[in-house]
């Protein structure tokens, strides 16, 4: 990810000039597709340039960007909020731009503004209306900002500062790791981290979500609400700490695995913890302990499919490299449907342990989910069935992964 | 053969005839100095006696001396390119001669005449290497730097991001950055600082830069991938004042005083370099995003001047040295100082980023001296050079700024900097320590060998005085490379040809600490070891033809931060190994004379095949560099020059390279750019430089007019297989075009120059957005004592 420091500026400013150049996307439409579903792949080699593309079928053949997609500049983050997917960059190129699909099918450029630095956690308001970001500096105390963008003018209309949670004394601060609005609350669960941007864990054994109301965002927390029945909530990067159900429950998973980032390893169970609808404390009923349910492994990464049931990544292992999760070495994830309610734990069937780094929130179609799965040698999207926890393999990508896939 | 090259033999043909200067029995000494027409000495004449074996020739400073038995004798003095000297002496007992000569340049075409005879050996003499040798004299009165002189060469191309002292990458054949090393009068100039970049030295410090394309001479002892720029600054053995000014747009001043005193005897010298350099750079952009400062909305493009780009650069060197001593033909130390302070106005990758304040320092102080002496056949040349660099990255300011020139401050507990995450004033301070030694010692008239040992260390610490949490360098590193060469050239008796082969050994250790992500201190110690060869040939199928070929499996190590981190995002990789290459080249040179017309014509290809290229990989919100990728690059340049009665002279140059991933997989995965064209590096560009003297004689002095165009096709900035075609980002084509004249009068004493760059008024730019400069003027006044 984005690491910004004296010395790369030194080498960037100086002597050698790399391959990262900043952009403004062009508003020019792809290929024209109506019905195709749009993806953001980043493809391999050299600076692993990312491309939105569409495509009808992606179920067979291959996904390539081979003349066509549109280009982005450096690695970006993909959220859609309503009709619009937003890309978010990283300080060689710190904007983010709109896109939406026009009458003629196209993918057009809708607007850009931008930040100071990146914006690392993403949500948005249930409307559809309104894309929450955060802007989260990765030392000190200072404040984290939170963007509240137009979705259809892609204009900023205000930026509310806040902490969520910060000590000096015990030398902590917040880390987000969703934005999660329901009703008038806004839920921010985060790990507590060093601030000397060292990505530590301190506290690694509670799990931690600020309260805040909501639209009016005060610069200051109602509540922290705390558990101690397991780590904290969520894994850098990934947007869907806290996802709501079709009944308004929330449920929020904590890893505590070193392979996601944690240090030290929590050593309460991965889990996951519910915050009931109409309420703001976790409830004090439910835990689903994952870890003791499959004999040892921990939630790197969940979203929610619908029905109560969540589509997760369980690290079989936690005997990888510090941040390995996030890399290509170790090929430890194993997919699963979770049953939120019946705290059940379903292997999805015909897919490979695999490893992924970072996924845009899931796009589900008539109890479909598509998912981009990579081993060691390949990379493949999958249609996965959420009710009989099936997978069929579709066509083969042309690059590294894809990090979204979304319907515009 | 051009004028520059011809020096570049001479030195070569210095080494190769001093087998002649063996001694005899009952002899008195004849001594002297060959010098040209403006009194510059001239290494490598031949000087014998004819009908005899019994010869010399001149060292680097034009002398020469000569054993010979009293009696008539006819002393020959000959070198390429100049007409031959005869003179009959006839010599008494117990007599010292002192005979100076001062030859005339050969107006007919060189090579040609010194195919006859004796001479045969000098011309093929011609270095193997693939070598451009640019004279800085003819530039001295223009208002260039090294830059804007090394752009007109084929092959290299140099991409800035701005006006003076903006940040620049210069590519060689397609390698780029520091896989190509740079050096002063041999001297590597790596980890120098910023002040001694050569975008800051005015041409008037400059005799000669030799361009060595990917194959580097062993004497030049470095970890050179893909070839070496060396600048020489002249010979220690006349006396001149050379003093310069340059008025231009943008508030650009640009001084140098350079001056040299070396007494009658030629046995002491006093030189001082000396540069100035300021500019506001405050040029305009003509399209540049404007967005609010409260929320970050875009508010659409504007045009606007750059506010905050200002650069001032400073040095001056003294340097004292004793000449033609018993033990030394030069001995002498110099001290260097230099600073500079560059404010940036946006990052150079970034346009969107807006600074008001960040700024960068740089002081260099050295101290180096240098020994050349040679014994017979024997020539021996040494340096010892210790620096002390200071850098300092000042990103402390509470405001933010936007391309308008608005500004608004941050709320008190916001810590974020112009660029970096937190407030930030980072000072790095480097200590470098740098020992070379070469010798070349000529075996017989057919067999030289020469060697070459060199060392380069660098500390480095650091400490950031402004934020608390960057760690970086707290504990100081060490490097040391160290590269030993051998080298055995062989030339038969017909002179048609000369190989020679040569080899490496590349030396890395240090002792690396550094802070991991849990603040534990880490403590790393290096070794590496690698071995490099290579071979150089030339042949002259017809006296009018060189051919030329060379190869080199040649090493870059990694640089200090890419090896040790940073302390904070950038873990330290000491399993990192180094950049390797296998660099051929294969030319012709044609050169001809028709009437008044000369000409020659020069055609290269070349091909790198390079593997291991150093690459940042992130994992999680951390990284560090790795071996990742393999690059291909196969090219051809080539070069026309074309003089008539040396009233007007025609350089065009071009170049094609195609650069090629040749990474197959990406952590296992199929590359999808295996075999694609590498995105954001020119492949076709071109240059070409008319000049023209109208009369002989305006008002008493001399004027010339040179017309400078310059080309650069238009390139991709991500893969051009890769996205649909409508959208694809471009840096455009550039065609530019230069205006310079001069004025000299009293045979060069005063001189006046008026430079306009980008006549056109072009919108150019070398890197996605990153708009540079357009029209601008210049005029210079020089004063040159001889």
């Amino acid at each position: 990810m984005k690491r910004l420091n004296s010395l790369l500026l030194l080498g960037a400013l100086g002597l050698f000039t790399t391959a990262c150049e900043s952009d403004d996307p062009i508003d020019q439409p792809t290929t024209p597709e109506d019905t195709g579903i749009t993806m953001a792949l980043k493809t391999t080699g050299g600076d692993e340039s990312e491309f939105i593309i569409i495509q009808e079928n992606i179920m067979e053949g291959e996904i390539t960007a081979q003349g066509t997609g549109i280009e982005q500049t450096g690695w970006r983050f993909y959220y859609p909020v309503g009709n619009t997917l937003f890309a978010s960059g990283y300080s060689e190129d710190n904007m983010a731009t709109a896109y939406v699909k026009n009458d003629e099918g196209e993918i057009v450029e809708s607007g850009k503004f931008t930040f100071e630095n990146a914006l690392e956690m993403f949500g948005h308001s249930n409307d559809g209306e309104t894309l929450l970001a955060m802007e989260i500096p990765r030392t000190g105390y200072g404040d984290r900002k939170l963007y509240f963008v137009d979705e259809n003018t892609v204009q900023v209309e205000k930026i509310v500062s806040t902490q969520i949670y910060a000590s000096e004394t015990e030398e902590k601060v917040a880390w987000p790791t969703a934005l999660e609005v329901r009703g008038n609350h806004l839920f921010i669960p985060f790990h507590k981290m060093d601030p000397q941007g060292h990505f530590t864990t301190p506290s690694p054994d509670s799990a931690f979500v600020a309260v805040y109301s909501f639209p009016d965002v005060e610069e200051e927390p109602i509540k922290i609400i705390s558990d101690p029945r397991t780590g904290n909530i969520g894994v850098n990067g990934a947007t869907t700490g806290l996802i709501e159900a079709d009944n308004g429950d929330l449920y929020s998973f904590s890893s505590g695995a070193v392979m996601a980032g944690f240090s030290p390893a929590s050593t309460k169970p991965s889990g996951i913890l519910m915050i009931p609808n109409g309420e703001t404390e976790f409830d004090p009923n439910y835990f689903f302990n994952v870890e003791k349910a499959t004999g040892g492994e921990k939630l790197f990464w969940f979203d929610y499919v619908g029905g109560d049931k969540a589509i997760a990544r369980l690290l079989t292992h936690d005997d990888g490299a510090a941040w390995g999760a996030f890399g290509r070495e170790t090929f430890n994830q194993r997919l699963v449907i979770l049953d939120l309610e019946a705290k059940t734990v379903t292997p999805v069937s015909n897919v490979p342990l695999h490893a992924k780094r970072y996924s845009s929130p899931v796009y589900v179609e008539d109890g479909k989910v598509y998912l981009s799965i990579e081993t060691a040698t390949e990379a493949f999207v999958y249609q996965v069935d959420v009710e009989s926890a099936t997978a069929t393999k579709g066509a083969e990508i042309q690059g590294k992964t894809i990090k979204g896939f979304f319907k515009l | 053969m051009s004028p520059q090259s011809r020096r570049f033999i001479l030195s070569v043909q210095a080494l190769l005839f001093a087998f002649l200067a063996s001694g005899q029995e009952n002899e008195i000494l004849i001594s002297g100095k060959v010098t040209d027409n403006d009194s510059s000495p001239l290494p490598g004449i031949t000087v014998y006696l004819e009908g005899t074996q019994n010869g010399t020739v001149t060292d680097v400073n034009g002398k020469y001396s000569l054993l010979v038995e009293p009696g008539e004798i006819q002393l020959v003095v000959r070198g390429l390119g100049f007409q031959p000297e005869r003179m009959k002496i006839s010599i008494s007992e117990n007599e010292q001669l002192k005979v100076n000569f001062v030859l005339q340049e050969d107006q007919t075409e060189l090579g040609e005449i010194q195919i006859t005879g004796k001479t045969d050996a000098q011309v093929l003499r011609e270095t193997a290497y693939k070598v451009d040798v640019l004279e800085a004299a003819k530039y001295q009165n223009l208002s260039v730097d090294l830059n804007q002189l090394l752009k007109g060469t084929a092959g290299l191309n140099i991409r800035e991001t701005g006006g003076l002292g903006s940040g620049f990458s210069l590519s060689l054949n397609g390698l780029t950055g520091n896989q190509v090393r740079y050096f002063i009068d041999g001297i590597p100039m790596e980890n120098f600082g910023s002040s001694l970049s050569l975008n800051n030295f005015p041409v008037n410090l400059i005799k000669n830069i030799e361009v060595y394309k990917g194959v580097v001479p062993v004497s030049l002892g470095a970890d050179a991938l893909g070839g070496a720029i060396n600048i020489t600054t002249g010979s220690r053995q006349i006396s001149f004042l050379d003093a310069a000014y340059t008025i231009g747009s943008f508030n650009t001043h640009r001084a140098s005083l350079n001056g040299q005193y070396t007494d009658s005897e030629k046995e002491f010298f006093l030189r001082l370099s000396s540069f100035f350099n300021h500019s506001d750079n405050d040029y305009r952009m003509q399209s540049v995003p404007l967005y609010d400062l409260e929320l970050g909305n875009f508010l659409g493009d504007i045009s606007t001047n750059r506010f905050h780009s200002e650069y001032t650069s400073g040095m001056a060197k003294l340097e004292v040295g004793l000449l033609n001593k018993r033990l030394a033909d030069e001995l002498s130390i110099g001290l260097t100082y230099s600073e500079n302070r560059n404010n940036f106005q946006h990052p150079d990758n970034n346009i969107k980023r807006v600074f008001g304040s960040f700024h960068t320092t740089n002081e260099t102080l050295m101290l180096s001296s240098i020994y050349r002496k040679k014994i017979g056949s024997l020539d021996l040349e040494s340096y010892i050079l210790g620096g002390k660099i200071q850098q300092r990255v000042v990103d402390t300011s509470s405001y933010k700024y936007n391309w308008a020139g608005g500004r608004i401050e941050r709320v008190e507990n916001d810590m974020k900097g112009e660029l970096n995450d937190r407030r930030s004033l980072l000072e790095l301070s480097d200590n470098i320590f740098r020992t070379s030694i070469t010798a070349e010692y000529d075996i017989d008239l057919n067999n030289r060998f020469s060697t070459n040992f060199s060392q380069n260390y660098l500390s480095r610490s650091g400490k950031d005085l402004v934020n608390e949490f960057n760690n970086s360098y707290s504990s100081p590193s060490h490097l040391n490379k160290m590269v030993a060469g051998g080298a055995y050239s062989f030339t038969p008796d017909s002179g048609k040809w000369e190989a020679s082969v040569f080899g490496k050994q590349y030396w890395y250790s240090g002792t690396i600490i550094s802070t991991d992500y849990l603040d534990n201190t880490l403590k790393n110690e290096l070794n590496l070891s690698n071995t490099g060869f290579g071979f150089t040939a030339t042949y002259w199928p017809i006296n009018k033809i060189q051919v030329k070929a060379s190869f080199e499996k040649a090493y870059r190590m990694p640089e200090s931060y890419e090896i040790l981190g940073d302390g904070i995002y950038v873990s330290p990789n000491p399993q990192l190994n180094p950049e390797k290459s296998y660099n051929g080249n294969l030319g012709a040179v044609y050169k001809n004379m028709v009437a008044d017309l000369k000409f020659n014509v020069e055609t290269n290809v070349f091909l790198r095949a390079s593997q291991n290229f150093i690459r940042f990989r992130p994992l999680g919100p951390f990284g560090q560099y790795e071996n990742l990728n393999n690059v291909r690059t196969e090219g051809i340049e080539t070069a026309v020059e074309l003089s008539f009665k040396d009233r007007i002279n025609l350089a065009v140059n071009g170049t094609w390279q195609n650069l090629t991933d040749q990474t197959k997989t990406d952590e296992g995965l199929p590359n999808v750019n295996y075999q694609s064209r590498i995105p954001n590096v020119p492949y076709l560009f071109g240059n070409a430089r008319l000049g023209f003297r109208p009369f002989q004689s305006v008002f008493g002095g001399n004027m010339q007019f040179y017309w400078n165009t310059r080309y650069v096709h238009e390139f991709f900035l991500t893969w051009e297989n890769l996205g649909s075609e409508a959208n694809k980002n471009v840096i455009p084509a550039q065609l530019t075009h230069d205006l310079e004249v001069e004025y000299s009068i009293m045979n060069g004493r005063y001189n006046l120059s008026l430079s306009i760059n980008n006549l056109t008024n072009e919108e150019v730019y070398d890197n996605f957005r990153i708009q540079k400069p357009g029209r601008a003027f210049y005029l210079k006044f020089r004063y040159l004592l001889r």
